[in-house]
């Protein structure tokens, strides 16, 4: 033997080797044949001996035999072969001499092939794959019949038309499946004795003409045909037929579908047509459930119907019916109105999402009394609820009712949903749209025309804020109505930050219509569509509350290095005054009261400035020329020694709210306390702005120094200014009041002499 | 602002401060054992400054010229006395990058006052020893760099010179010493 190993031949599939490979069985008496036969073959063939297995026991695809085992088990090879019929089998006989050939005649019967050996290698190949080619064609003819045959009877057996094999010749039905008999009603023994002219028999006419045209034609099709059944009923058919050959004679194979219901479908699915714009028009759940309870009254004769609605507000989560037809009223002492999920028939159904018929409601295991009510069928509209309906009677819904029913029910769902979509979408609008309009910012919203924000609307807090009226600056750029000039290039930035499509957040100042605000500035980029492209621009106020973090750190910075500075004096006199042998000068004494009187005074500075941005009672406007009139009185006196003078052109007013008097001490006492002159001059006017209809401008100038760059800053820019400067509060006092009333200051140096400080106003008219 | 109370032997200090009282109070602190000068702002402060005064004490936050501004004029004149910055208002991370030897947080008392300024003082002796030192050392290396060994070995010069680098060596160790006794600071200033 050679060192071939055999395979498991019930293995087939899984062997090792080659899946699926071609198995050649040899039958040879002689070993050292054999094992060169394997050698040579077991490269492309998988190679199989009977060893002491019984021939029938092995698979194989070809078999090689001597002469000697071909004697041997004659038999059962022919045996083999006849069972793989109709595929081919093919046995290849070896032999040592032609002379086999004059073996009995019998042999040829079963061996297909023969070589002699010594064989050539080539030859003996040629001959296997001619043989196996053999088999695998008989092979495929034989898998394809038997196809064929099945596919023909699962069609005749299992189609839902009823199916008759007519033979036109002995006028007789052949063949029926068991629709058929359904459909006729007759046991399929007596169909088959039964001529079709005995199914039409007051048709006879149209029936032959029929047979006559699909003999003729190979096919033919009618509706004008109806079927007697054996109840004598009398059934609407359509027939499709088709001429076959059957053992040489031309038969008609007939399918007959009962057009009786389906008519009434057709009405049916009509009238559903018309129920389905009924449901499209239908905007919230509740007229679609009115809709689909109408539809199952009117279009398929329900009298009990009823659709529930999913609500997910009571806890747990019920089913309540929503709306049903009148004669469930009647019904609703036992048809409960709520149920939970998974509750009875009706829940049970919803939480499965699968119909369900019930025959007999009173077969079944339940809590509930279902009253007269024998039927159900319920059928489930997505997540939305329950389309239910019952019927007195039992057994009275069928696949067929389910079926129609479910197409309402689907139509009836994805109105629902729709409905729901819809509902969510308008909610979100007027959400959006209350958001808009009641927003304590202003919003604007812009589309981008030629790269600049142009406004599409805005809302009532921006119209109240910058005093435009909405109407009237649609279309308006934005820039241009709100953008103080100096702001210009930071607002263009903006813009094109917004328009690479990203959210921009930064502070800046705008124009409002009582003067200029600190905001923080959202920019919300929107994609309306490819040609449109806009933004939401977002503004809030936060001029308050940046003086009041301004304030806040300014104060605690001055308060608590005066104070430091102060008490370290007053510490150091009095902790001097007790230790012994230590004298207190009167110089340092004086000082130390002086440092007290100070921080007194702080104290006042510091509670005036906390109360600054009070609300007054009095709304009625400040008169600046008053105000300035004040305020020379008031310098006078407690300057003496200053000349302190003023010029009005205008007289024009302002928010009571605005502490002008106290800016104006203010200023006017800084320019004195400063001063190096022997005379302190100080001169305050007024006048209008120009171009700038509703602003004036205050001027204070005076003959000092000139103001130092520190305080400067402190006055123009509201800056934090060097840790090391300015012990005071009164320059940073006139910046808040300044600020909180929306205006503007400037310092001029002139070269000759002195400071001329601006501050810019918004005026109001008079209260008359 | 008052005139210099030098005595030929103490130590004299400029107190710098926009609030008088407070430079006048300092003044007071320091009227045993020292000798002041006093300034109410910094222009008066650098028009009075010399070689003679041993510390500085300066007001941060003074109107006109700041205490930063008037240190930075101080250094730029040459002055590389100590300065202790007496500030009112708290430190921030930038006295870290000032040339200034102590920040004081007011309110200072007098035995506070006066120990700031004693040790002040010192670092000033010890600065000015260590420079003695490293001008010997400076010197010595000098020669070694430019004599042959046999001649450094004959030069009477040289023999001296290692003599007063020993003594100025043991001069400025002791003053380190009594420094760091005091002051724990000191061992990272500057060296």
């Amino acid at each position: 033997m050679s060192d071939y190993q055999p395979r498991n031949p019930l293995s087939n599939i899984t062997s090792g080797g080659r899946p699926g490979s071609t198995r050649v069985l040899l039958l040879l008496q002689n070993d050292t044949n054999r094992d060169h036969l394997a050698t040579w073959l077991s490269d492309t063939y998988e190679v199989v001996t009977l060893d002491d297995r019984a021939l029938e026991g092995v698979e194989f695809d070809l078999c090689i035999l001597d002469g000697a085992m071909l004697e041997r088990h004659t038999d059962r090879l022919q045996q083999v072969k006849d069972a793989a019929a109709p595929t081919f089998l093919p046995y290849l006989l070896v032999s040592p001499n032609r002379t086999d050939r004059e073996r009995g005649t019998n042999v040829w019967e079963f061996v297909d092939e023969m070589i002699s050996i010594p064989a050539d290698k080539q030859a003996l190949e040629n001959r296997l794959r001619n043989l196996l080619e053999r088999r695998r064609l008989s092979h495929q003819q034989a898998t394809a019949l038997t196809r064929q045959r099945e596919l023909f009877r699962r069609l005749f057996e299992s189609s839902n038309d009823a199916i008759i094999l007519v033979d036109p010749q002995q006028n007789t039905i052949r063949e029926c499946n068991p629709q058929a008999c359904d459909l006729l009603s007759y046991s399929r023994q007596e169909l088959l004795s039964l001529s079709p002219e005995d199914i039409h028999p007051d048709e006879m006419a149209e029936f032959r003409t029929f047979r006559e045209t699909v003999l003729e034609n190979g096919h033919g099709w009618t509706a004008e045909l109806t079927c007697q059944t054996g109840t004598g009923r009398q059934v609407d058919a359509e027939i499709s037929a088709s001429a076959v050959e059957i053992d040489g004679r031309p038969h008609i194979l007939a399918s007959i579908r009962d057009v009786t219901t389906r008519t009434e479908q057709r009405e049916v699915l009509n009238s559903l047509h018309d129920v389905t714009v009924g449901l499209m028009d239908a905007t919230t759940k509740q007229d679609i459930a009115s809709v689909t309870v109408e539809a199952a009254r009117s279009v398929f004769g329900y009298d009990i119907a009823g659709v529930r609605l999913h609500t997910v507000d009571t806890a747990p989560e019920t089913l309540q019916l929503a709306a049903a037809t009148p004669a469930v009223e009647t019904h609703l002492d036992v048809a409960k109105s709520e149920y939970e999920i998974g509750e009875g028939v009706v829940g049970d159904a919803f939480a499965s999402g699968e119909p369900v018929i019930v025959d007999d409601l009173q077969s079944r295991k339940t809590p509930f009394d279902y009253g007269s009510i024998r039927s159900a069928m319920c059928v489930p509209l997505g997540a939305h609820g329950i389309l239910s309906i019952g019927a007195t009677e039992s057994g009275a819904f069928d696949e067929t009712n389910l079926k129609l029913t479910q197409i309402l029910a689907t139509n009836a769902t994805a109105a629902m949903t729709r409905a729901q979509r819809e509902q969510t979408l308008r909610e979100r609008n007027e959400s959006l749209s209350a958001l808009f309009e009641n927003a304590t910012d202003c919003i604007v919203d812009v589309e981008f025309v030629d790269e600049e924000p142009r406004i599409r609307d805005v809302n009532p807090r921006f119209e109240q804020v910058f005093g435009y009226d909405r109407a009237k600056i649609r279309g308006e750029p934005l820039s241009d109505l709100i953008v103080p000039a100096d702001e210009n290039t930071e607002s263009q930035r903006l813009a094109e930050r917004a328009l690479s499509g990203n959210r921009v957040e930064t502070e800046a100042r705008r124009e409002t219509a009582t003067g200029r605000r600190d905001f923080f500035i959202r920019v919300v980029p929107i994609h309306k569509d490819d040609t449109e492209y806009g933004a939401f621009v977002v503004y809030t106020d936060i001029t308050d509350s940046k003086r009041r973090s301004q304030q806040l750190q300014v104060l605690n910075r001055v308060l608590r290095h005066n104070i430091r500075n102060k008490l370290n004096i007053v510490q150091g006199v009095l902790g001097r005054t007790l230790e012994d042998g230590k004298d207190v000068p009167d110089t340092l004494a004086k000082e130390g009261l002086t440092a007290t009187d100070e921080l007194l005074k702080l104290c006042q500075t510091a509670r005036e400035l906390s109360t600054d941005t009070r609300p007054e009672n009095d709304e009625t406007p400040i008169s600046v020329g008053d105000s300035i009139t004040r305020t020379v009185e008031l310098l006078a006196q407690n300057h003496p020694d200053a000349k302190v003078s003023s010029e009005v052109t205008t007289e024009r007013w302002i928010q009571s709210t605005v502490q002008l008097d106290r800016a104006l001490r203010e200023v006017c006492e800084n320019a004195i306390e400063h001063c190096d002159q022997s005379t302190p001059e100080v001169e305050i006017s007024c006048e209008q702005v120009p171009e700038r209809e509703n602003w004036i401008a205050l001027t204070v100038a005076d003959n000092g120094p000139g103001i130092p760059e520190e305080q400067r800053s402190i006055l123009e820019k509201g800056e934090e200014t060097d840790l090391e400067h300015s012990n005071g509060l009164g320059l940073w006092t006139v910046q808040w009041i300044v600020t909180i009333a929306g205006g503007e200051l400037a310092i001029e140096t002139p070269e000759d002499r002195g400071t001329v400080l601006t501050i810019l106003l918004p005026t109001v008219q008079p209260k008359s | 602002m008052s005139e210099p109370t030098t005595t030929s032997d103490s130590v004299s200090v400029l107190i710098v401060d926009d609030e008088q009282g407070l430079t006048d109070l300092y003044a007071l602190y320091l009227e045993e054992g020292y000798a002041t000068r006093t300034a109410y702002d910094g222009e008066t402060a650098l028009d009075i400054m010399d070689e003679d005064v041993d510390v500085v004490l300066l007001d941060r936050r003074m109107p006109g010229m700041s205490g930063d501004e008037v240190l930075t004029e101080l250094r730029a004149q040459g002055f590389d006395q100590p300065v202790a910055m007496l500030t009112a208002v708290d430190p921030g991370e930038d006295i870290l990058t000032m040339d200034i030897d102590d920040y004081f947080v007011k309110p200072i008392d007098e035995d506070e006052l006066r120990e700031a300024v004693d040790t002040l003082a010192k670092r000033a002796q010890y600065d000015e020893e260590f420079r003695e030192y490293f001008a010997v050392i400076s010197k010595k290396a000098a020669m070694e760099a430019n004599l042959p060994e046999q001649d450094l070995a004959e030069s009477d010069a040289y023999q001296q010179l290692e003599q007063e680098a020993e003594a100025a060596k043991i001069d400025a160790d002791n003053a380190f010493k009594e420094l760091t006794e005091t002051d724990s600071t000191a061992g990272f200033r500057g060296l």
